[in-house]
């Protein structure tokens, strides 16, 4: 029997018979762990970076308060990694997703390495609060997502890749919103500080299938328990 | 039936047509002044505070993600109004809750497309970086309906918004005005 895990400003969030979750809400952007992985540009870099980033560094943090990008330390005074001449955007921070990849070889990558995220520029993925990764039994990090805007029947397979706030609804990857029409900043100067669809406007709806490892563009995601 | 005995006795008297084809002319002037008037006043403005934030997320990992994906609280600045200087312009005018300052934001009037953006203090001196005045602001972005402007906050003010608008463990890393037109 369905029930309703909660309540977030105004979205009721429900366990349906089938054990996926559901919710309808609006879409904002996340522009997090986007290293430039597959030749899109990263999310951050230091001011003097030459390239295009998808995010303003102001929300990355600053110094003492790095909140957005992998540090040296893996806490937020210490110093930002910055990517190597080896790496997919030399010059650019590195910056997170909650879901960790591994390597070609199967095994973890470092904290530091730009792939061991989900780049937020090419691959869909869904961003969900705590709520939702403690209140249902299913793994939900790495789980299969269908996200459908509603208002012109545009659905994307996606994966849950990303961890919000505990009172928020409704965060998408920029591929994610390209993939389904919704404003991903185009042509910004910074995308993912730009666009996206008002949550209080409730036009897209989430289905996620805890516990089914996401499987998006050919590519199979791990399933991570918090 | 009626209309066809109406135009035959306005032909039937020369005074009468001429009457007639100044009603005609008349009423479709009034019309496209009407028009006019509609295109040249500036599209609705609709002004919003956006203050973005992080999470710091209780029982992750040591190796996990500490910090949530970034996100945003909204407030609204009043409605647009036509300026009341003649020119045809949108004005918005007002406060939010939150920030100590004083929105003005003009779109439009004498300098058609041009966006002036202005953010006072309580003294009335307007804060660093502004006014802003942008020409063909809003053809000329890459949204072309909406233009960001940053707005910068003492450490301050972020801890009172962190306090008073946030959520507990949440860092605000960055506060923003959109300013949409519709038309």
């Amino acid at each position: 029997m369905s029930g309703i895990i909660g309540n977030i400003k105004g979205s009721d969030i429900v366990e349906e018979d089938d054990g996926s979750v559901t919710f309808t809400a609006g879409a904002q952007l996340d522009g997090d762990g986007a290293n430039g992985q597959f030749g899109e540009p990263p999310c951050y870099a230091p001011k003097s970076y030459a390239g295009k980033t998808l995010d303003v560094l102001a929300n990355a943090g600053g110094p003492g308060n790095w909140f957005g990008v992998v540090t040296d330390t893996g806490e937020e005074d210490g110093h930002p990694v910055v990517q190597g001449s080896g790496d997919p955007c030399p010059g650019a921070f590195v910056s997170a997703t909650s879901l960790h990849l591994p390597g070609k070889d199967g095994k973890p990558l470092p904290r530091s390495s730009p792939f061991k995220y989900v780049d937020s520029a090419t691959v869909p993925f869904v961003v969900v609060p705590p709520m939702i990764i403690r209140g249902v039994a299913g793994v939900v990090m790495g789980c299969r997502a269908v996200v459908t805007n509603t208002k012109n029947g545009k659905s994307v397979e996606a994966v849950v890749a990303d961890g919000g706030p505990s009172n928020k609804l409704g965060e998408i990857s920029l591929a994610c919103a390209k993939a389904i029409g919704v404003p991903a900043g185009e042509g910004s100067t910074h995308p993912a500080n730009s666009g996206g669809v008002d949550a209080d406007s409730h036009i897209i709806h989430y289905r996620l299938f805890p516990g089914v490892a996401a499987m998006v563009n050919g590519v199979t995601y791990p399933l991570q328990p918090s | 039936m009626v209309i066809t005995k109406l135009l035959m006795v306005i032909g039937a008297h020369s005074w009468m047509r001429a009457l007639a084809c100044l009603a005609v002319v008349g009423s479709s002037s009034l019309a496209a002044t009407a028009e006019d008037e509609a295109a040249a006043v500036a599209p609705t403005l609709a002004c919003e505070i956006r203050y973005h934030f992080r999470e710091r997320l209780e029982g992750v990992k040591a190796d996990g993600k500490k910090f949530s994906a970034p996100a945003y609280e909204r407030e609204a600045l009043p409605q647009s109004t036509v300026a009341a200087n003649g020119a045809q312009a949108r004005l918005v005018q007002g406060r939010v809750a939150h920030l100590p300052y004083r929105f003005v934001i003009k779109f439009g009037g004498k300098s058609a497309g041009t966006l002036e953006v202005n953010i006072l203090d309580d003294d009335g001196k307007p804060r660093h970086g502004y006014p802003q005045t942008i020409v063909h602001a809003l053809a000329g972005a890459a949204n072309p309906s909406r233009r960001e402007f940053e707005i910068p906050v003492a450490p301050d003010l972020a801890r009172t918004i962190e306090k008073k608008l946030l959520a507990k463990n949440q860092h605000l890393t960055q506060v923003q005005l959109v300013v949409e037109s519709s038309p």
